[in-house]
This record gives C-alpha cells, sequence and structure tokens, in this order.
C-alpha cells in the first residue's frame, strides 16, 4: 500500500511535472523569517501582534510542531504558512518562494502544494456530497496532479473501506470524517500539510489512529508537515521539532526530547507542569 | 449482584453512609422507530469526601449518567429499571422523577464550557443572588452579599467585587469556569456533577480548576462525579475511576489499581491510546 504513495513521490525532493520553478528541492520547504502579523481586536478595535516575530523551518519530510494556549497565535501562523490567512510583514517562502511576492496565478499554482487537515472534520467537507463527488470535484480542479491513484486506493491509503465512497459526511463517524479529509489532502500529492488540531474533537483511541495514519501517510509521501496542537503529549508523539508559542511569540524551540525532557523557558515548563497525568506517568 | 460484595469492584454493594448511589441504572431513548439503550444496568456509588471519575468516549453514556443524577435527561430518555438514591431517598427509579426543589439543594452541576452555566446577559452578582433565593427563598441581602463574595474567595478569585460586576464576556475562560464551579456550590450542595467541566480550556487552566476541585473536596467534604473522556484528568484527581463503554460499566476500581493493572480490554484499550510521553519519534535527519 506504501508503493503507490511513493511512486507519487518517487522524486522525492525533485520537481515533479506541475511543481512551480523556484523550488530547488534542496532548501526548506517553508521558511519563516521573524514574521509579524497583526489583528485588530474585535471589541477595543486596538491592533495587536497575533504573531510577533515568529521564525521556523520545515526541511522536506519534517514534522514540525507548534504548541500553545488558546491566544497563542499558533494557528494565525499556520494560516499563513498556507497562504490562505494574512500574511502580514516578515519572511514567508514556501519551497523557496516569496508568498508575499507571488502573483494570483501563481500562489494558485503554488497553493495544491501546501494542503491543510482542519480540527473540525465534519467542518471541512461539504455535507451535500458523498465522499466519491468530492473527490472528483478535487480532481477536477488539478486533474493531472490527482491522477497518480484512483478512489478506492486513495481510500486504502487512510484505511477506509471503499464502501465508504458512497457516503455523505453525516454518515460518518468523526474519526472517519478525518480520515477522508487526509485523503484529500494526500491525493494532491502535497509537499506540505499544515494540520492545525487535526484530533482535538475525537475519542482518544481513534486520536491515536489517526495520529499513526498521519505519521505513516507523511513519511510514505514524503511530505513535511507543520503540526499545531495544544496538546504536548501529541506533539512529542509525532513531531521531531517544536516550537512553543505564548502570546504571539516563540519563547523555546528545538527537539521535542530536548525541549519536553529540558525545557528552558517558564512558561514551556508551566505547560509541562499542567499536562494531566503527571501521577500516572509518574509510576510508568 | 448484591450477593457478594466486594468492596472495591463493587462499589453499589459498599454499606451505608453512600452520598450517591446508583443502582443498576437502564436507561433508554424512544426514536422514531425503535428504542435505544443508554444505560445498560450501571451501578456507581460516592461517599462522602469523595471523587469519583467516570471515563469513557463519546457514545459511553457518560453524560447520560451525569443528567440522569441531576434530573436532566432529554425529554426522550426515560428510566427503564434501577434506581438512584441521594443520601439515602431515592431520587430517580421507574415512574419516580424528584422535584427540582427534592434535589436542587443538594446537587450542583457544572457543564463543559461555562457558557452553558453562565447567563451571557446577567452580571455575576445577580446569577449567584438568583440561585440562592431560589434555593433560600428567605434569605437577606446582606447574606447573599456575603456568601456570593465568600464562595468567589473560595474559588482562588481575589477580586470578587470585580467578578461580581462582570458580565460572563468580561472574564477570561478561567475565570469563567471559576464563576460557573461558584453557581454550582454557593448552595452548599453535598454532591457535584461536573461533565467535562475542563474540556474546552487550556492546559495550565485545566490544572487550575483541577486543583480548586481538589481543595474544594478536601475543604467542604463534597462529593465530586467527574465525568471526562481524558483517562489522564480522571487520574489526576479521581480517588476510584469507573470506566463506561456502550452504556455499561466495563471497568472501576480505585484510581491507581485501574490504571496500573486494568483488567478489561477496553480499559487497556483507552490506556495504550495515550500518546507515550517518555519517548520521542527518531529523528530522520538526525
Amino acid at each position: 500500500m506504501a508503493n503507490t504513495l511513493e511512486q507519487g513521490t518517487a522524486a522525492g525532493s525533485g520537481r515533479r511535472p506541475g511543481t512551480p520553478p523556484g523550488d530547488g528541492g534542496t532548501g526548506p520547504v517553508l521558511e519563516i523569517t521573524d514574521l509579524v502579523i497583526e489583528h485588530r481586536r474585535e471589541r477595543s478595535r486596538e491592533m495587536f501582534r497575533a504573531v510577533d516575530g515568529v521564525s521556523l523551518a520545515i526541511g522536506a519530510g519534517e514534522t514540525v510542531g507548534v504548541v500553545g494556549e488558546s491566544g497563542s497565535g499558533k494557528t494565525t501562523l499556520a494560516m499563513a504558512a498556507t497562504g490562505l490567512g494574512a500574511t502580514g510583514s516578515g519572511g514567508l517562502r514556501l519551497l523557496g518562494r516569496d508568498l508575499r511576492a507571488l502573483r494570483s496565478r501563481e500562489l494558485r499554482a503554488l497553493r495544491p502544494e501546501v494542503q491543510v487537515v482542519f480540527q473540525d472534520p465534519h467542518g471541512s467537507l461539504d455535507p451535500r456530497q458523498s465522499v466519491r463527488s468530492g473527490l472528483r470535484e478535487l480532481r477536477g480542479l488539478q486533474p493531472e496532479r490527482t491522477s497518480w491513484i484512483d478512489d478506492e486506493a486513495l481510500l486504502e491509503q487512510v484505511r477506509l473501506a471503499p464502501e465508504l465512497l458512497d457516503r455523505y459526511p453525516h454518515q460518518l463517524s468523526g474519526g472517519q470524517a478525518q480520515r477522508v479529509c487526509i485523503a484529500r489532502a494526500l491525493v494532491m500529492r502535497p509537499r506540505l500539510i499544515v494540520a492545525d488540531e487535526p484530533t482535538s474533537g475525537l475519542d482518544v483511541s481513534v486520536q491515536a489512529d489517526v495520529l499513526e495514519l498521519l505519521r505513516a501517510s507523511q513519511r510514505t509521501a514524503g511530505a513535511s508537515m507543520l503540526f499545531i496542537s495544544h496538546d504536548l503529549a501529541v506533539v512529542r508523539s509525532i513531531c521531531q521539532q517544536v516550537h512553543v508559542m505564548f502570546r504571539g511569540k516563540v519563547v523555546e524551540s528545538g527537539p521535542v526530547d530536548q525541549v519536553f525532557t529540558d525545557p528552558q523557558d517558564p512558561y514551556t515548563r508551566r505547560l509541562i507542569e499542567a499536562m494531566p497525568g503527571a501521577r500516572w506517568r509518574a509510576r510508568r | 449482584m448484591a450477593a457478594e460484595p466486594t468492596f472495591e469492584t463493587a462499589p453499589a454493594a459498599r454499606p451505608d453512609g453512600d452520598l450517591l448511589a446508583v443502582r443498576d441504572l437502564t436507561a433508554t431513548a424512544a426514536l422514531a422507530d425503535r428504542s435505544l439503550t443508554l444505560l445498560d444496568g450501571v451501578s456507581i456509588a460516592i461517599a462522602p469526601g469523595e471523587v469519583l471519575g467516570v471515563v469513557g468516549e463519546s457514545g459511553s453514556g457518560k453524560t447520560t449518567l451525569a443528567r440522569a443524577v441531576v434530573g436532566l435527561l432529554e425529554r426522550n430518555v426515560s428510566i427503564a429499571g434501577g434506581a438512584i438514591e441521594l443520601a439515602g431517598e431515592t431520587i430517580v427509579a421507574p415512574g419516580v422523577g424528584a422535584t427540582d426543589q427534592a434535589r436542587g439543594r443538594r446537587v450542583g452541576m457544572v457543564f463543559q464550557g461555562a457558557s452553558r452555566s453562565l447567563n451571557p446577559l446577567i452580571r455575576v452578582r445577580r446569577q449567584l443572588a438568583e440561585v440562592l433565593r431560589r434555593h433560600e427563598p428567605g434569605i437577606s441581602r446582606d447574606d447573599v452579599t456575603r456568601r456570593s463574595e465568600d464562595v468567589l474567595r473560595e474559588m482562588r478569585i481575589e477580586d470578587p467585587d470585580r467578578v461580581l460586576d462582570s458580565y460572563p464576556h468580561q472574564l477570561s475562560g478561567g475565570l469563567r469556569q471559576r464563576v460557573a464551579i461558584a453557581l454550582a456550590v454557593v448552595t452548599r450542595p453535598s454532591l457535584v456533577i461536573a461533565d467535562e467541566c475542563t474540556t474546552a480550556l487550556d492546559v495550565t487552566t485545566q490544572a487550575e480548576v483541577v486543583r480548586l476541585f481538589r481543595t474544594l473536596i478536601d475543604d467542604l467534604g463534597l462529593g465530586l462525579l467527574f465525568v471526562t473522556h481524558d483517562l489522564m484528568l480522571a487520574s489526576d484527581l479521581c480517588d476510584r475511576i469507573v470506566v463506561m463503554s456502550q452504556g455499561r460499566v466495563v471497568e472501576s476500581g480505585p484510581t491507581a489499581e485501574v490504571l496500573d493493572r486494568p483488567q478489561d480490554p477496553y480499559t487497556r484499550r483507552l490506556l495504550a491510546a495515550v500518546p507515550t510521553w517518555t519517548e520521542g519519534v527518531e529523528n530522520p535527519h538526525a
């Protein structure tokens, strides 16, 4: 089952048909330098920095976590990385291209390279479309790019039975719906998957399966992943690098084991201490 | 099931002194074409000063159980068998539904997301006053003020006056949930039901709420029924845990025992699904 995906990205970091020029394949897939994004507060109308001078880079095949609480700016950062949200000021390069310098046509060409998996899978799927017709619509947007795999094999990639192709979103469980969302991301053969709290609404046993699936499919597809979560244990289980965000700033970065076993920043320490399950972990 | 009481694993069979005893409770929901069993012979018990965690995934029946205890079942849900006793008095049984007054003062409830517990249009001061007056009709104005301030201080709120004069939206998420807990305990109930009450909160705020509950239990001797999907959270707070799946209790016992020596396959699966914290993934670039 891994073969199909690997063939799809056999070139690994090399250029593929449909890949915009400017991607040398050796540099970071995503490179953010000193990014500042301002929002206006709803109530007071004051400007504030949702993202305040953040730098991070994601190499080919790497999974980088951004962990933080509500209001930390992690989702604003994620949306900027997809080119869907506000881009603010500072460096924002996707596959070596400056997202802000691109014309809209070029941006459209680059867009399939980044696929997003959101927290609420049902909110991401059109309730009036069966899984199959939703996929047909996606394929219509990028016929060449998506022709590497058929629907049945694609569903097998995300461990869903082919019968589910004819289901509508409301007939899918949360875990099944999230697998469909992951399949819809994978069919585009993205270079970067941005996953924004992809398992937060799921039961813990379903979460474990979806995480395992994300891990496996991201590896076989050779895609990089920006993984946004409030859950330190989930981040540690899936990411190699982590950035801890607090009030728009990255307060600590590094390899997950280093950051989580030897945190330097007081806020990182507070987050770790607040993790539920300390009593249980202490006895294991 | 009352025949051979093994005290650790059969909580309903403990001798008297239970604050809450749910015995063999069965609840069904009437759907258009059939009836669905939501609770299937559930038995739990809580002693004063004890925290019982009810852990399960969606569809396990944990919320139906909590709602049955506080008398907030959906209209199409009915009790088909068994009983709920509060301090020895039957408050729920087939055909028996205790009135609000009978349980209102003795059972407090905290929901997921303070928005469900708090009225967004009313300042905190009036919400606390309304709860107090409903349960203690003759209470004086001074007593309302004093007890409102006191309960907020018990919630470790340092400036009760500011909070009392605030609307819910003017408070942070953590403060809102403290106010929701204050509303649940201001009438001095002997039992509090908390249903996923920290689920929408940030982890640091969640940790504060859990610490607060622990203090309240120890100070006030409340019994707490703590409903959660998070086994780890339950392990931090609860003295005993029952694990529910598909309307049944599949395992129950002291927290350490359930976590260290889970007997039921479902409990084992739940524990196995908790992300490991000790080993990270290997770095392909290392």
